[in-house]
């Protein structure tokens, strides 16, 4: 069973997330900022990371930047999920997929596929 | 971008500036017709209360002045609370001209607030904005939900110090701060007294259909337009329509300096003395069929004689059939049409609002410079103007402004009541125009025919003699002899009269029927 760290600043989505990817059989753990996440990756091991953009505090590109510095987590897949325009996620550096928000169901199972078979 | 504002006036701001200071930035909304409701837009560093609710358009709004702003150098922070996801928030304005992707997760963020103040409350939440607009240096906030920051403020007291602090966080960081909510059951809540205006949605029934209206209760440090205007949300997002007594209220005599214009028909010129004066209103009454659209048609044609642009108004015949009925009766329209010299502005039936009317037809009096109007009709407008009993301020401020820039109107009414001796305009509306011109049928010589006659001219001395005319091949042709009226037509009116209330403005012979100048009785 593959674990995902979802970090989203919007919390009904967290919920939302988590039952959803529960079904498809993903052990599910929920950061609401950008902090707080990093503290999981830290203490818990994980798979793939599902990361907002745009989050108060430690935003999604700083994140991803401590990601990829941390030599404990410079090869885990992140994906990207952000309401921005595609130019601005096809910018990133260091996200292994991107979805464009609001996404549905198939999209991001999609997603996160792609982003753990790289 | 942001511009200076003009100095504020008196009569309406509750804190003025010291007179040495520099007036307060104005930073435009970018919303159609808000920023002339507001003086201008908004002042930088002030903090608003949108207010309505659900479903009135205050996110539209919101959103809407963020997208301006960062087209323009602004960055933005959108803080929601207990709102709508982010995710459909944005697909739901994808459809929208002001949309821009672009700029999002770049000068333009998106933040969900609910979490701090759900754990830290209104103190967390103040933390999270202040933070938020330091690091990404915003220019606007916008807080989405602020009732939801009521719900979690142990007293009033207390969220009226949150409002109070971020108002002073935002007024010297000069980031103009716009706080979305629903409003609470109170005429009067205590987030009211601490912001610097409050603007206020509403979307209401009127009889079959619905309007939306937009109010600005408070606004300090400027000027505005008061009371109610109507708005609209569509593909352009939010599009205001100040209310046309509101932007064109001070009154002025554009008059003075006025040459005469022939009104296309030169027999009715000299009925009305010396036709009507340049930027005056001319009111053409009547009822179905009497020839006031052609009587129209005819006064846009006059136009061509002196290259003069026009425009014709509609509401109920289109471009197309006033096309062919100008080509029957020879007039140059088409020419003028070809040339850029006649413009038809048709109003396709629907639930329109008058005042959007009046802001396009001044949009192409100016871009076109229009000196000849023709609307068509009267009854168009009324249908528009939700409120009937704006109909007599709503046309003296149109016809002020209309007379401001010079441009000479002629406006037809369609009355329903062809026998009636009280063929009169809207109660209240006369006074506003400056001539009056009564179309009607009578029966004269044995037919049923046209007649036409001068009720007012302001200007001149007209000649009130009720006269036959025709439509001919070319047009309408004025008779030069005076109707002879039938009498068993006159006695219809007798009867008509005695079975109506009587007056005091009733003259106490003939019973109502105005004086013959020629003696006939």
């Amino acid at each position: 069973m593959k674990t995902l760290l979802v970090i989203d600043d919007e919390y009904a989505l967290l919920d939302t997330l988590r039952g959803l990817l529960e079904d498809e059989g993903y052990r599910v753990l929920t950061s609401e900022d950008g902090r707080t996440g990093l503290d999981v990756l830290a203490r818990e091991p994980v798979d793939v990371v599902l990361l907002d953009l745009m989050m108060p505090g430690l935003d999604g590109r700083s994140v991803l930047e401590s990601i990829r510095a941390d030599p404990r987590t410079t090869d885990l897949p992140v994906c990207v999920v952000s309401a921005a325009a595609p130019g601005v996620l096809g910018a990133l550096t260091g996200a292994a997929a991107v979805l464009r928000k609001p996404f549905s169901a198939a999209q991001l199972i999609t997603a996160l596929e792609l982003a753990l078979a790289q | 971008m942001v511009t200076n504002a003009s100095p504020p006036s008196s009569s309406s701001s509750d804190a003025d500036p010291p007179r040495d200071a520099p007036p307060i930035e104005r930073v435009p909304t970018g919303v159609p017709g808000l920023d002339e409701v507001l003086g201008g837009g908004l002042l930088r560093g002030g903090t608003y209360i949108l207010m309505g609710p659900p479903g009135a358009g205050k996110t539209i709004l919101g959103n809407q002045i963020c997208f301006h702003s960062v087209a323009h150098g602004g960055r933005a922070v959108y803080v929601t609370l207990l709102a709508e996801s982010h995710g459909h928030m944005i697909a739901h304005l994808r459809g929208l001209r002001f949309f821009d992707a672009a700029p999002i997760a770049e000068e333009l963020t998106y933040v969900s607030g609910y979490r701090t103040l759900e754990r830290e409350g209104i103190a967390g939440l103040l933390d999270l904005l202040r933070k938020q607009v330091r690091e990404h240096r915003s220019s606007l906030l916008v807080l989405d939900g602020l009732v939801s920051a009521g719900s979690f403020a142990e007293s009033e007291l207390a969220f009226k110090k949150f409002i109070h602090e971020l108002h002073t966080l935002v007024s010297v960081i000069g980031c103009t701060t716009l706080l979305l909510t629903n409003g609470s059951s109170k005429p009067i809540s205590p987030e009211h007294t601490m912001v610097d205006g409050l603007i206020e949605l509403s979307d209401s029934p009127r009889g079959l259909r619905s309007v939306r209206e937009l109010s600005v209760r408070k606004f300090r440090g400027s000027s505005h337009y008061r009371g109610s205007h109507f708005f609209e949300i569509g593909e352009a997002g939010v599009v205001v329509h100040p209310r046309t007594e509101a932007r064109f209220g001070l009154p002025h005599d554009a008059l003075a300096q006025s040459r005469p214009v022939s009104t296309g028909i030169e027999a009715l010129d000299l009925m009305l003395g010396e036709g009507v004066l340049e930027g005056s209103t001319s009111l053409v009454m009547g009822p179905p069929g009497a020839g006031k659209t052609i009587l129209g048609l005819q006064f846009l044609a006059a136009a061509a004689a002196t290259r003069e642009s026009a425009l014709h108004v509609g509401f109920f015949e289109s471009p197309d059939r006033l096309q062919r009925t100008s080509d029957k009766l020879g007039l140059p329209l088409a020419t003028m049409g070809n040339d850029g010299l006649l413009t038809y502005e048709w109003q396709s039936q629907g639930e329109l609002l008058a005042d959007a009317i009046v802001t396009r037809l001044l949009a192409i009096v100016d871009r076109r410079q229009v000196r000849r109007v023709v609307i068509d009709g009267l009854q168009g407008l009324r249908q528009a103007i939700v409120y009937p009993e704006r109909l007599p301020q709503f046309l003296g401020a149109m016809a002020a402004e209309l007379r401001r820039r010079r441009v000479t109107t002629l406006i037809t009414d369609e009355q329903t009541e062809p026998r009636s001796r009280k063929i009169a305009p809207e109660p209240g509306c006369a006074s506003h125009l400056e001539n009056l011109i009564e179309l009607r049928h009578e029966e004269g010589e044995g037919a049923y025919r046209r007649c036409i006659a001068v009720v007012k001219s302001r200007d001149f001395a007209p000649d009130a003699r009720v006269r036959w005319f025709e439509i001919g091949p070319r047009g309408i042709v004025i008779g030069t002899g005076s109707i002879q009226r039938d009498a068993a037509f006159a006695a219809g009116d007798e009867r008509d009269r005695a079975a109506a209330p009587q007056s005091a403005e009733e003259p106490a012979e003939g019973a109502g029927r105005p004086p013959r100048r020629d003696g006939q009785g």
